[in-house]
């Protein structure tokens, strides 16, 4: 452990980030990618005592079985475009970061953490009902990614904590993403939309799961939709009449990129794409 | 505290630091000029370097990270005096204005063309979202990029 | 053309294209001295409001913190930005003595040993406002009652007042610039058709990628030398001079390559602070601007409004024109009665209208102080004019290229202000424009010339 006394820490493995976490607490920011991290400190939003740098921490890695998918905290967005045999919604979501720097730099475990107007792969993992893989001083912690987000800028995670992978059980057989940015190559995201089906032996949806990101400041759940599609077949009736449902009860963020308003008007036209398209195909 | 690394083929020592950006080693510290300040957030690509090879946006990445590695500016391509094969295509394509984006316009040509040496218009767009020019209007940039893709 | 000419329709090679592509280029920010300080501001967090206190106890203990500057350092006090050319008048302070009048209107500035120390100080320094209701909207500036922002007692600048310190003082002048030619009453009763328009145009950010940044270094025997990113070094200088009472001679402005300014930095915005700041502090200052500071505090091109109504004959003439513009200067007045003139003068477009009345506001209103952006004045009008002619050709129910060669300025007439055509080549233009853009015009329109 290199530079332990300049406040720059670059533990080796996820034991010696525990114990660095379990001293320093939240003295400590943990930088991955850097890339929404380091604002935080350029912005003079925080001012930590000590970094704790993952870059030497093995957790670069997609590991994809018969039933299960596991990915590494600090994989970068671009290693999730290159391999194969994930499910569409998360290489799609992976695909719509911009820039080569930025699909280099940032990290899945990162993005889980950046809130609106960032944080698409979230928005896709939460629609593909990823499970968070926590490491403390108390062990091992699973905590679905539908359960992480307490409120703006706060989650389940406890400050010894540290996120190590992404797991996905039982994949999706269906999965899609579409977000809309301001222009077309790159840009904040105003809405994005994921959705994950899997459907019975006669077309009917078993498993649907719906999500939304950038509306509010974490992506969340349609439950309510997801209920209305659950047992049915879909038809544009179903998907028109759960549209109008997707941001029920939901404060939406109304700011200079966009009002409240349209953003829960292109939340439904993305939907809508995503279950027409899913349709058409039969 | 200390950290030294390799600066366009040069050692470099230099006291930074834990929460200083490199960028503003680079800038204020050592007075690179190959480097530019524009937003601080990694939207412009003003002051993309490349760390052991890979894009990098020096305003997101701490100095702490370069200790031991090499980093390299648009000022370190030229080989013998000689310009890269990138730098004279955009030379020859009338591919900067102002000049200000240029830096991390050419590091991100180079990175994109190692990586896919014939990109679609599609990929070159998508690899250029990081990096933002006010003044030509991306064309002559783009066909810089590509006449280095036909070749 | 190339045949004729030896520069014209030849490409001319960007003489730092090589510097650029090797990174070598000098911007000011890579200008630096041994002892330099930093800047930051204090910026005001509302858009209208008095100065009731301005405490810098804390932020002054703050080791590193060298000097905190407010309007009582500044010699002498006002902004005159291009009041030297006649455009004036000079109402800007460098720093706010009494009240703020735009959100991220400077308020003090702290001077430390680097940027992110200046930051803190600034973060320190506690400033009391009472809160005072702001005008955002130009209509609302203007109505009777409103609060008023200026000191003259009306939200918009008095045109033939010689409040600009150009034309003759003295006189009552109107709230509006003029321009009026023929009779436009006569012209509308004889109207075939009527035609009426309204135009926004919202305040547009030059956002160069180089943000604005500045070294100041004071030299001995009261000089000073200015690095910075400018497209107008002598205004800087002039400004510098007037502000800190020394003679224009003692300043240089040094204007290294700007990495984009699109008008954005015609405007002397921060170099007198970062000069008032050297001379205080005795050694050389830097400050850069951040993104945030870009996108909200240095100027806009302006937003502008114009409504427009047209006399039209049903063979397809425009009698007559009338329009009414508003354009939003912001707190202060920087150039904008320079750029009201040039928008209110070519209301007319390249077009020959015989009987016009054209009135144009320069308007003050609680926002960041708008200024110069490539075609100053021109472009938001050229958007406006060109939008109502099509309209006009849709109610004559006639092609608008036929409408629009049928207008054009021909050689030999005369313009709304008076001035006799002898350059046009609209008509010329609009056949090369129709050829690139692959329209085929019809014979009639391709027989006709600028010349008769």
């Amino acid at each position: 452990m290199s530079l332990i006394a300049s406040g720059y820490l670059t533990p080796a493995n996820v034991q010696e980030v525990v114990s660095l976490k379990r001293k320093l607490r939240d003295k400590a920011l943990v930088v991955a990618g850097g890339t929404a991290a380091v604002q935080l400190i350029s912005k003079m939003i925080i001012e930590p005592q000590a970094i704790i740098s993952l870059e030497k921490v093995p957790l670069n890695y997609v590991k994809i079985r018969a039933n299960s998918i596991e990915i590494g905290a600090t994989t970068p967005i671009a290693r999730l475009i290159r391999s194969r045999g994930l499910p569409d919604a998360l290489k799609r979501a992976a695909e719509s970061i911009h820039g080569l720097a930025l699909k280099d730099m940032a990290t899945v475990g990162g993005n889980i953490f950046t809130p609106a107007p960032a944080g698409d792969i979230a928005t896709a993992l939460l629609a593909l009902d990823a499970i968070l893989i926590l490491r403390g001083g108390g062990g091992v912690r699973s905590v679905p990614l539908s359960k992480f987000y307490k409120g703006p800028l706060q989650f389940n995670i406890r400050p010894d904590e540290i996120l190590t992978a992404v797991k996905i059980n039982k994949p999706p057989k269906h999965s899609a993403f579409l977000k809309q940015t301001p222009w077309k190559y790159s840009g904040p995201t105003i809405a994005s939309v994921s959705v994950s089906l899997d459907l019975d032996r006669n077309g009917k949806a078993r498993r649907a799961m719906v999500a939304l990101g950038g509306l509010t400041t974490h992506p969340y759940r349609a439950k309510k939709v997801e209920k209305m599609f659950t047992g049915k077949k879909l038809t544009e009736q179903l998907i028109d009449g759960a549209a109008q449902q997707l941001t029920d009860g939901v404060e939406v963020i109304d700011d200079a990129l966009a009002s409240s308003w349209y953003r829960r008007e292109l939340a439904q036209v993305l939907f809508k794409r995503i279950l027409y398209d899913f349709i058409s195909r039969g | 505290m200390r950290i030294r690394f390799k600066l366009d083929g040069q050692d470099v020592e230099v006291d930074v630091k834990h929460t200083d950006t490199l960028l503003k080693v680079l800038k204020d510290k050592i007075g690179v000029g190959s480097v530019n300040f524009g937003c601080g957030e990694g939207s412009c690509g003003a002051c993309m370097v490349l760390i052991n090879g890979r894009l990098r946006y020096s305003c997101l990445t701490l100095a702490g990270y370069v200790d031991g590695k090499e980093v390299t500016t648009v000022a370190g391509l030229a080989r013998d005096g000689e310009l890269s094969e990138i730098q004279k295509a955009f030379l020859e394509n009338d591919a900067a204005q102002c000049g200000y984006c240029t830096p991390g316009m050419i590091l991100t040509a180079k990175v994109l063309l190692e990586k896919n040496p014939t990109p679609s218009d599609e990929e070159l767009f998508d690899a250029l979202a990081g990096n933002l020019c006010r003044c030509t209007g991306y064309i002559p940039i783009i066909n810089a990029i590509k006449s280095v893709a036909k070749r | 053309m190339s045949s004729q000419f030896s520069v014209v329709g030849s490409p001319v090679k960007n003489v730092q294209l090589l510097s650029h592509v090797t990174g070598a280029t000098q911007y000011v920010d890579e200008i630096s001295f041994p002892g330099m300080l930093w800047v930051k501001a204090v910026r005001s967090p509302v858009a209208r409001g008095r100065i009731k206190k301005i405490d810098t106890s804390k932020a002054e203990k703050l080791p590193g913190v060298v000097r905190i500057i407010t309007a009582k350092d500044v010699p002498n006090n006002i902004h005159v930005n291009m009041a030297g050319i006649g455009i004036g008048p000079p109402d800007e302070p460098v720093l706010p003595e009494s009240e703020v009048n735009y959100k991220g209107e400077a308020i003090c500035l702290v001077v430390a040993k680097d940027e992110e120390t200046a930051a803190k100080g600034a973060q320190l320094v506690e400033v009391e406002i009472e809160e005072l209701p702001p005008v955002l909207d130009m209509e609302e500036a203007l109505k009777p009652g409103a609060p008023v922002i200026t000191k003259w007692g009306i939200n918009a600048f008095i045109y033939g007042s010689g409040m600009d310190g150009a034309t003759r003082p003295g006189r009552p002048g109107r709230p509006f610039f003029l321009v009026k030619r023929g009779d436009v009453e006569a012209a509308f009763k004889r109207a075939d058709y009527v035609v009426e328009g309204s135009y926004l145009i919202p305040p547009i950010e030059h956002a160069p990628i180089e943000p604005h940044v500045c070294v100041a270094k004071p030299e001995p025997g009261q000089r000073l030398t200015i690095y910075t990113t400018t497209q107008a070094p002598y205004f800087v200088r002039d400004n510098v001079a007037t502000i800190l009472k020394i003679p224009a001679s003692n300043i240089r402005v040094v204007a290294p390559a700007v990495g984009g300014g699109f008008g954005g930095k015609v405007d002397p915005e921060f170099e007198m602070q970062v000069a008032v700041a050297a001379m205080c502090v005795g050694r050389p200052v830097k400050w850069r601007w951040t993104r945030e500071e870009e996108f909200t505090v240095s100027t806009t091109r302006p937003a502008v409004k114009i409504e427009i109504q047209d006399a039209l004959s049903s063979d397809g003439l425009i009698l007559g024109r009338k329009a009414r513009l508003l354009h939003d200067s912001g707190a202060y007045t920087r150039t904008s009665p320079y750029g009201v003139i040039k928008a209110t003068v070519n209301l007319s477009g390249p077009y020959q209208i015989p009987n016009v009345y054209y009135e144009g506001y320069c308007v003050y209103t609680n926002r960041q102080p708008s200024s110069a952006m490539r075609g100053y004045g021109v472009f938001e009008v050229s958007y406006a004019v060109e939008l109502q002619i099509e309209r006009d050709a849709r109610k004559l129910g006639i092609d608008s290229w036929e409408f629009r060669f049928k207008n054009a300025y021909k050689n030999g007439q005369v313009s709304a202000t008076g001035r006799l055509i002898d350059d046009a080549y609209l008509i010329e233009v609009m056949k090369e424009a129709a050829a690139l853009a692959g329209v085929s015009l019809p014979s009639h329109l391709l027989q006709m010339s600028s010349w008769g």
